[in-house]
């Protein structure tokens, strides 16, 4: 076989893109768990903190997109190139939503913290929160390595998560109900449990997005689960 | 396998001892493109010069193995009727110099014989109007062919391939010394005519090959390394030497 050629325009490019997407991923995983970690105490900080790890992320998604455009247009990739490029454009919009649900949980902490009831569901959705935090950090964590070994269990563990959202969302109601809740806290923490629920989500197409990534296959979707309120439909999307 | 127009097996080609086709076999169905690409020498101008036999007319050329349209042994048919029936462009348009654009589409039908000259009339109009060229020379049939420009004279080869209504069209590198815009028009017209006859074309050109075929073969030291559905082919490619030779990292 001939000597290979370095295509050294391209390679460039695809490493430029490869530290963009290591610090998206970084700063998303940092803003999500200050977000979560804001669950345990007050903390005037944290909603600025994440608003501004929110914002960096924006920006260098925004960036990370014409970019992959511009590689495109330029050096029409194909095989394991096309898939980096297009895996690297699905995987920075999850990462913005990550964000961006990181920068709602904070608000909806803060604003539960100032209310100061309903602290029965917090540990819960710390715990909710924990196992979201997890799911987001391996499945960043494989897609950095390129290891889809390592996402094998994210479906299940988004089942847990899913189990948590229903049971958190019938005890907030319950909570609601009993007067134990304001209105205004059992909202804070629907919302919260909410955006736990669709992070997960985030994770789980992170994880088949590695999949794709390194085997060329798009894995089986499952049947998009009831993610609404229970008793409502699955939102579009 | 069924539906198959033209079935290659264990196909051997030679320049004198250079083993250029080493025992591919292949199947092409109709109303198909398949494209051929590898890098220079690969061997995929000589595999497709056998499948209509003009490979052997090239001193010390020879070719061993079974080329089968619609089931019948192109080998053991009459070299010319197989070129009628397995019709094919080159990558530098041959218009013939000293006739005009009538006459070039005209000179198969006249070489074959058998028609009448309202049937030439007719085939040269129908032909130029498959090869999107008539609107654009119909005012001026009798000039010269060396008039027109390079993607107009590859577009009148066609028509002068299609008019002796062939049941298969090779194209090697038919765009090739093209512009885009001629390059596009070949690649519209290969669209269309690929819903008429299979076309089997050879190129360089990675994207041309990605934007026309419905298969994509990757041919590489005379043997067939990997043949698939194009869409396959350039996002997960099976063999790692076509991953190397389509991503541009290979010698």
């Amino acid at each position: 076989m001939p000597a290979p050629v370095e295509r050294k325009a391209l390679s460039e490019e695809l490493n430029q893109l490869r530290e963009n997407m290591e610090t998206i991923a970084t700063l998303s995983v940092q803003a999500i768990e200050r977000a979560v970690a804001g669950l345990d105490s007050p903390d005037t900080g944290v909603v600025g903190d994440v608003g501004a790890l929110d914002r960096e992320v924006y920006g260098l998604k925004e960036r990370i997109v014409r970019n992959c455009v511009e590689t495109i247009a330029l050096h029409a990739p194909v095989a394991k190139d096309l898939r980096t490029i297009t895996v690297a454009l699905e995987v920075t919009t999850d990462l913005d939503r990550i964000g961006r649900y990181a920068k709602d949980i904070a608000e909806s902490a803060h604003e539960l913290h100032r209310e100061g009831d309903g602290r029965e569901s917090l540990p819960k959705l710390r715990e909710m929160g924990n196992l979201t935090v997890g799911m987001i950090r391996t499945a960043v964590n494989a897609y950095l390595a390129g290891d889809a070994t390592s996402v094998s269990h994210i479906h299940s563990d988004d089942d847990a998560v899913d189990q948590f959202h229903d049971d958190l969302f019938q005890a907030i109601i319950d909570g609601m109900a009993r007067r134990t809740i304001t209105p205004r806290t059992g909202a804070e923490c629907i919302l919260i449990n909410r955006y736990l629920e669709r992070l997960s989500d985030h994770a789980v197409n992170i994880g088949e997005w590695v999949v794709y990534l390194v085997s060329g296959e798009r894995p089986m979707r499952l049947p998009r689960r009831q993610t609404g309120m229970p008793g409502t439909p699955a939102p579009p999307g | 396998m069924s539906g198959d127009k033209v079935v290659v097996e264990h196909l051997n080609a030679w320049y004198g001892k250079t083993h250029a086709v080493q025992d591919i076999s292949l199947s092409f169905p109709d109303k198909q493109a398949t494209a051929i690409i590898g890098p220079s020498g690969c061997g995929k101008s000589t595999f497709i010069r056998c499948l209509n036999r003009i490979h052997e007319t090239q001193p010390k050329a020879r070719a061993e193995g079974k080329v089968l349209l619609d089931g019948d042994d192109v080998y053991q048919a009459d070299p010319t009727e197989i070129r009628r029936k397995i019709g094919m462009v080159f990558q530098r348009p041959n218009v013939f110099p000293t006739m005009s654009i009538y006459g070039n589409v005209a000179a198969g039908l006249k070489l074959h014989g058998g028609y009448s000259r309202d049937e030439i009339d007719t085939l040269v109009i129908e032909s130029l109007k498959k090869s999107a060229l008539w609107d654009e020379v119909k005012e001026k049939l009798d000039q010269s062919a060396l008039q027109l420009s390079g993607g107009q004279q590859q577009r009148l080869c066609i028509a002068r391939a299609l008019a002796v209504q062939p049941e298969v069209l090779l194209m090697d590198e038919p765009a090739s010394a093209l512009d885009p815009i001629s390059t596009a028009r070949i690649e519209d017209l290969i669209f269309d005519l690929k819903n008429q006859v299979p076309v089997i074309i050879v190129t360089h050109n990675m994207q041309q090959a990605a934007r026309v075929a419905d298969r994509t073969a990757f041919l590489y030291l005379g043997k067939l390394v990997e043949i698939a559905p194009t869409r396959d082919l350039f996002e997960r490619p099976a063999e790692k030497l076509t991953e190397s030779y389509i991503t541009g990292r290979f010698g």
